[in-house]
């Protein structure tokens, strides 16, 4: 049986495909990953001979972020991946068999207001959708199907993949972590995960010693920090590590799997880390800082979420032991399913010839 | 309700030409939409499309709602009526969009360029770009990308795009990125005059525009300052060019910009005035001054600047870097300066020459 040869796409931390790449590389597709925080050359050429055979595309980036539209909304991003192609520039140069969109972030999965993605999701023919499937689907019309397909991180964090590095489930053991999502009942106080968003925006406005000056209240011993992985955060990593009690997790570690090994993860700005918590049901705080977006701005685009408690951090108050015992104790059943990688193999396959 | 009817609407011997030199591009379409005055000619141009005549928007809702189970690889917009429909913010373009998988082919009047480039980015089409068709070459001339829902497009261009053109031109509306016009190189100038040597002149009896796009704004920094030096002699008789310094304009078919113009007279002195376009120019501020300079050659260093509140323009005094603004006029409520403005020149006439401008952001509060 001929089998079309995968082709996926993202950039950094929006790329959220290697799990699912890995599941269809063992079942014996040929899969090429473009994820453009890595990838050198010219994508174009690559993607223009790829177009000379049976192609499946399935990305998670933002479908309509070229360098063209992030010049004007996000020049940094522009300037720090100067060969990036959007899923709008990629389907005419690869002309794909079959598109599959993957959003790569839970708070906002179909777009975010400033790009207005939604108006471009009818593109793809399929959309896996995380929850709000059905809203999804009566919005975008007939053509793209839309599929209640789980969070793509949860199924990631269930595989042996090279980037949820085995180190971790070394350091979640060497750390007294339990193996799975659960609390761990002996412990004395709750284990904290201090997770950073908006990272373009505080580098850029404080540098990189104003980074971790600026996290310096949360930086006690026993606080995990995770970084995004991004262009540049090894700087920061590197000065967390040596001058505050932290622990540094890798960049690379998959969030949920952190997540799951928490009692409480706190979370600055509004980001997809307070929805995959709240969904995940281990209690998240989110720091009210004005960075980026104001106050109010994060408390409108989390109001839906449950389980969230909000700490004002505009004057860099620490989280005091009691608040976080009330944190933790807000514990709910997780909602959210994993990934189904049976579906997208069921939706690939009518594609293959015998 | 009925669709909008005005003579401008009426199909035009230019418009069938224009059809008919690009007809295999248009023999590409699944589905021709048009309205009854250009039925007769696409029925006998397009035999063997599908085509939909419809005479009012409610019509147009109606027909479109009712094919959302289908999908076109590529549609036909033939009907000046129908682009005013589409242009006029209306559901329609959300309805086209969902029947279009590949993208739209639209007969445009010049009038109807950038509300239908509008409408058609914001509800979903990635670019939009204008075409030609010279020996059997698909050319794109110029080509926009919506930034935002509800903001400007970012414009590329290589032609004049911004010419009023009685005849109407064909636009090319794609839902995913056009390869061919990414690359477009961005320098618009209206008329035959080119730079040289640093110098900027227009020629006798033509209007002339060059532009440039701006420079990146920043976060802190949102004000546009542009500055040119303009000179003149004095003793080559009538004087009867202009000249203006121009900003915040976003591209072919924008009729949104401001502009700072000067118009000499005999001896040294000058009318400078202050202008904003919406649709039309109106002129804020006017004053006559004198300008130093030798004998025949007089010198005016003019600067313009605008932000989101205010608009002000004046002369850079020689051997000075002092710029007390000869006019200042506030803007109208709800100005957004464009994310991706362009700057540049405007001129009558041949008697004016200018150094190329320069342009760039400085905070509000910090003048010139």
């Amino acid at each position: 049986m001929k089998k079309p040869t995968i082709v996926t796409s993202g950039v950094d931390s929006e790329y959220v495909l290697q799990g699912l790449c890995s599941h269809l590389r063992n079942r014996g597709y040929p899969v090429i990953e473009l994820d453009f925080g890595k990838f050198e050359g010219s994508a174009e050429e690559k993607l223009r001979r790829l177009r000379k055979q049976p192609t499946v595309y399935i990305t998670s980036a933002h479908t309509n972020l070229s360098i063209r539209v992030a010049e004007h909304l996000s020049p940094r991003f522009a300037a720090n991946y100067p060969n990036y192609l959007s899923p709008v520039e990629i389907i005419p140069l690869l002309e794909p068999k079959l598109s599959m969109y993957v959003p790569h972030d839970l708070l906002t999965p179909y777009g975010d207001e400033n790009l207005g993605e939604i108006r471009m999701l009818g593109l793809f023919d399929h959309v896996l959708a995380p929850y709000q499937a059905p809203a999804l689907q009566a919005t975008l019309g007939t053509h793209t199907k839309v599929h209640d397909a789980g969070w793509v991180k949860y199924a990631a964090a269930t595989l042996e993949l090279p980037s949820v590095n085995p180190w971790l489930e070394k350091l979640g053991k060497s750390l007294g972590f339990p193996r799975g999502p659960k609390v761990d009942k002996s412990q004395t106080r709750p284990r904290i995960a201090l997770f950073v968003s908006m990272i373009e925006h505080l580098r850029t406005k404080y540098g990189v010693a104003g980074v971790v000056d600026y996290l310096r209240p949360l930086l006690n011993a026993h606080v995990y920090v995770k970084f995004p992985v991004w262009s540049g955060i090894a700087e920061i990593e590197q000065l967390v590590s040596r001058d505050t009690d932290a622990i540094v997790v890798p960049s690379t570690t998959t969030s949920i799997d952190l997540i799951r090994r928490s009692d409480i993860v706190i979370c600055n700005s509004a980001s997809s880390i307070h929805a995959e918590s709240c969904l995940l049901g281990v209690p998240v705080v989110c720091l009210l800082d004005d960075e980026g977006i104001s106050c109010q701005q994060q408390i409108e685009k989390l109001s839906s979420f449950q389980g969230l408690v909000f700490h004002d951090y505009r004057q860099r108050a620490a989280l005091s032991p009691p608040f976080l015992e009330v944190a933790a104790a807000m514990n709910r059943p997780p909602q959210l399913k994993p990934f189904d990688l049976s579906l997208v193999e069921s939706l690939i396959e009518p594609q293959c010839k015998f | 309700m009925t669709l909008p009817n005005r003579p401008a609407l009426q199909p035009s011997y230019a418009d069938w030409c224009t059809v008919h030199s690009q007809i295999e591009l248009w023999n590409a379409s699944e589905l021709i939409l048009t309205c009854p005055e250009f039925h007769t000619g696409c029925r006998s141009l397009f035999p063997d499309i599908e085509l939909l005549v419809l005479t009012d928007a409610e019509q147009v809702a109606t027909c479109l709602m009712s094919r959302v189970d289908k999908s076109y690889s590529q549609i036909g917009l033939l009907s000046h009526r129908l682009v005013d429909e589409f242009a006029s913010g209306r559901a329609s373009a959300h309805w086209l969009k969902s029947l279009c998988r590949h993208r739209l082919l639209a007969l445009i009047n010049f009038d109807q360029s950038y509300a239908f480039r509008d409408a058609a980015l914001q509800s979903g089409f990635y670019e939009v770009s204008q075409i030609s068709v010279i020996d059997n070459q698909l050319t794109h001339h110029s080509s926009s990308v919506g930034i935002s829902p509800t903001g400007p497009f970012d414009v590329r261009s290589k032609t004049p795009a911004a010419a009023p053109s009685t005849a109407a031109t064909t636009h090319f509306v794609s839902r995913v990125a056009i390869p061919d016009a990414t690359n477009l190189p961005w320098q618009l100038v209206i008329g035959e005059a080119q730079p040289q040597a640093g110098e900027f002149r227009g020629r006798a009896d033509e209007l002339t525009l060059a532009f440039s796009p701006c420079p990146p704004r920043t976060s802190t920094a949102n004000r546009l300052l542009i500055r040119a030096d303009f000179h003149w002699r004095t003793d080559v008789g009538p004087l009867h060019s202009h000249a203006s310094l121009v900003a915040a304009y976003e591209g072919p078919g924008d009729t949104h910009m401001f502009a700072a113009m000067l118009q000499p007279h005999p001896a040294h002195s000058v009318d400078l005035s202050l202008w904003k376009s919406t649709d039309r120019w109106e002129q804020l501020a006017t004053e006559t001054v004198l300008l130093p300079g030798d004998r025949e050659m007089v010198h005016c260093p003019l600067w313009l600047q605008v932000d989101a509140a205010l608009i002000r323009a004046g002369i850079q005094p020689i051997d000075s870097t002092e710029m007390e603004p000869v006019w200042e006029s506030a803007i109208q409520t709800n100005y957004q300066l464009p994310h991706i403005a362009t700057y540049g020149l405007r001129m009558s006439g041949d008697q004016i020459s200018a150094t190329y401008p320069t342009a760039s952001w400085i905070p509000v509060g910090e003048d010139a």
